[in-house]
């Protein structure tokens, strides 16, 4: 068991964001179509300032647990807690960054990242001071005139960082982020990330289908299985408190924990040659 | 990576080299579009003055320009522009008020476009021509039935495209807003209205297009004035040269209003041409 980061909550106390025994069922379509069970009894607890990565083979459902995580979705059962209290739909303590960016191509970037204050009816004023800032915080000062348009791919997932930040969230919950990126972009934005969540102490839950990014970024990694998702093998990375950590040695640290998650994630993948000796 | 004030470095400028082929590429594009209307004059001018064709049917362009000119100073063309940019604005602003404005009604609520899409591709189908005794009956013949008639036909794909642009809004950019907390106001405003936009924009052009073929056609069957009933009346007093002018000056019309609304189209819709 690793020691809760610099900063971060005792484990004693309420989690940041609990999941408590979710389950996700959808309706079959047709008339044959039978119910389909995409996640089933999941419970997670993640303290403050834990960076916790959830994995699995395609179709495990993670999505849709970011999705009822952030108040996108709501669970067919269960609940999801915010310091121990339940939620019910989305609210600013959390925000979610998408893998496709998800910015308003018609808004400048300073409007994109202005989006979730305007929606608060904050003042004009007040909300570009505090885009500009968060814009500084991703670097991205220089464009705050330019549409998503002109920017690359790395860039605009910046300037959804920039958005989800500047409401000051406690929680971020990441799908896929860096999917969609070159392999360069992608390991600068892991590097861009980790540093930010040491500066910013902000909770992370953060959706992968790479191992390597998984144990790179991760206080902790869960396993998701499939047919039905649910949590399958779960691990603590530990890290030093406080210090910027270097992703490509922590990958070379973990490398049995990495070699671990390989066997476990094929155990439980869609092949169906593979699905036989899968537990009960 | 050491940690400063600013965690992430700031990129290189997205100072593209000056477009100067691109924009090269575009001019003479432009200086063929206009050499090959020349041509096309030329030729006509030339099938005419050689008596290829019958000269009474086809009077060469020069002939034609001096009758438009006669037509001008005598101030009848005017006249005739006015009173058809009369009915045709009128008869499109009427389309553009009640097609986008319950077109956004429509499309924001999924019922209501599932129990209207299908009445509405009946009434589609239409035609305005068809429609004209119906107008006849309610309105009575003169400017209301002519704007009736402008109004039906470019009303549709105004509507039509308005409803389109509504359910099209990527669902990404929905989800986004949703986690924001937004209001389904908002939502409206701010996520459905600015994505539909240029869906709407195009259905705006079409409209603008259509009211300028229905409006010769009321004008023909219903008017004693306007363009379209210069041009008919021409051929029946034997005015030829008057009737090819009338037929231009329509062409011209079109060219004016589709470049005008193009226009309109990239200013509201800036953002897209960055792409």
């Amino acid at each position: 068991m690793s020691e809760p980061a610099a900063g971060a909550a005792p484990a004693n106390t309420v989690p940041k964001l609990g999941i408590d025994r979710v389950c996700r069922t959808f309706a079959g379509v047709g008339k044959q179509g039978s119910a389909t069970v995409a996640l089933h009894n999941v419970s997670l607890d993640v303290r403050a300032g834990e960076l916790v990565s959830i994995i699995g083979p395609s179709g495990c459902g993670k999505s849709t647990l970011l999705e009822i995580a952030g108040g996108l979705q709501e669970p067919t059962s269960g609940r999801v807690l915010v310091d121990g209290k339940a939620t019910s739909g989305p609210g600013p303590e959390r925000a979610i960054i998408f893998q496709s960016y998800a910015l308003f191509p018609w808004r400048s970037v300073l409007r994109n990242v202005a989006f979730p204050l305007e929606v608060g009816k904050v003042p004009k004023a007040e909300r570009e001071a505090r885009a500009a800032e968060a814009l500084r915080l991703v670097g991205l000062t220089k464009f705050q005139s330019h549409y998503p348009a002109q920017l690359s791919g790395g860039m605009r997932q910046r300037v959804a960082i920039a958005r989800a930040f500047v409401r000051d969230p406690d929680i971020l919950l990441m799908d896929e982020p860096f999917g969609a990126l070159d392999a360069i972009t992608r390991e600068l934005l892991q590097e861009q990330l980790s540093a930010l969540h040491l500066q910013q102490r902000k909770t992370v839950v953060f959706v992968t289908h790479s191992v390597s990014e998984a144990v790179r970024l991760s206080d902790r990694i869960v396993v998701l299985g499939i047919q039905p998702g649910r949590v399958v093998g779960s691990f603590t990375l530990p890290r030093d408190p406080g210090q910027v950590a270097d992703l490509p040695q922590r990958e070379r640290e973990f490398s049995d924990i990495r070699d671990e998650l390989w066997n476990l994630l094929l155990r439980h993948g869609n092949s169906p040659a593979l699905h036989v000796k899968q537990p009960g | 990576m050491t940690q400063h004030d600013t965690l992430l470095a700031e990129p290189a400028d997205l100072d593209r080299p000056p477009a100067t082929a691109a924009r090269r590429r575009v001019a003479l594009g432009r200086w063929q579009g206009v050499a090959a209307v020349a041509a096309f004059l030329l030729l006509w001018q030339l099938v005419s003055e050689l008596q290829l064709v019958d000269t009474f049917s086809l009077p060469p362009f020069t002939t034609v320009v001096a009758a438009t000119y006669d037509l001008a100073k005598t101030g009848l063309l005017w006249s005739d522009i006015g009173i058809s940019l009369l009915r045709a604005g009128c008869g499109f602003a009427l389309a553009l008020v009640v097609g986008i404005g319950v077109g956004l009604a429509i499309g924001w609520s999924r019922s209501a476009s599932r129990w209207l899409s299908a009445p509405m591709e009946f009434f589609r189908q239409m035609p305005p021509l068809a429609m004209y005794p119906v107008f006849l009956l309610f309105l009575g013949l003169g400017l209301k039935s002519q704007i009736a008639m402008v109004f039906w036909g470019s009303v549709w794909p105004i509507l039509l495209n308005t409803i389109n642009g509504c359910q099209q809004v990527d669902d990404t950019l929905t989800k986004a807003a949703r986690s924001y907390g937004v209001s389904r106001w908002q939502m409206f405003t701010k996520v459905v209205l600015p994505s539909a936009i240029p869906v709407i924009s195009t259905g705006v052009r079409l409209g603008g297009t259509y009211a300028l073929l229905v409006l010769v056609g009321a004008e023909m069957i219903g008017a004693q004035n306007g363009i379209g009933f210069l041009i008919l009346n021409s051929q029946d007093t034997l005015e030829v040269p008057n009737m090819y002018s009338g037929i231009l000056i329509l062409a011209c019309l079109g060219l004016i209003l589709n470049f005008l609304l193009l226009r309109l189209e990239r200013r509201i819709t800036r953002w897209r041409l960055h792409a």
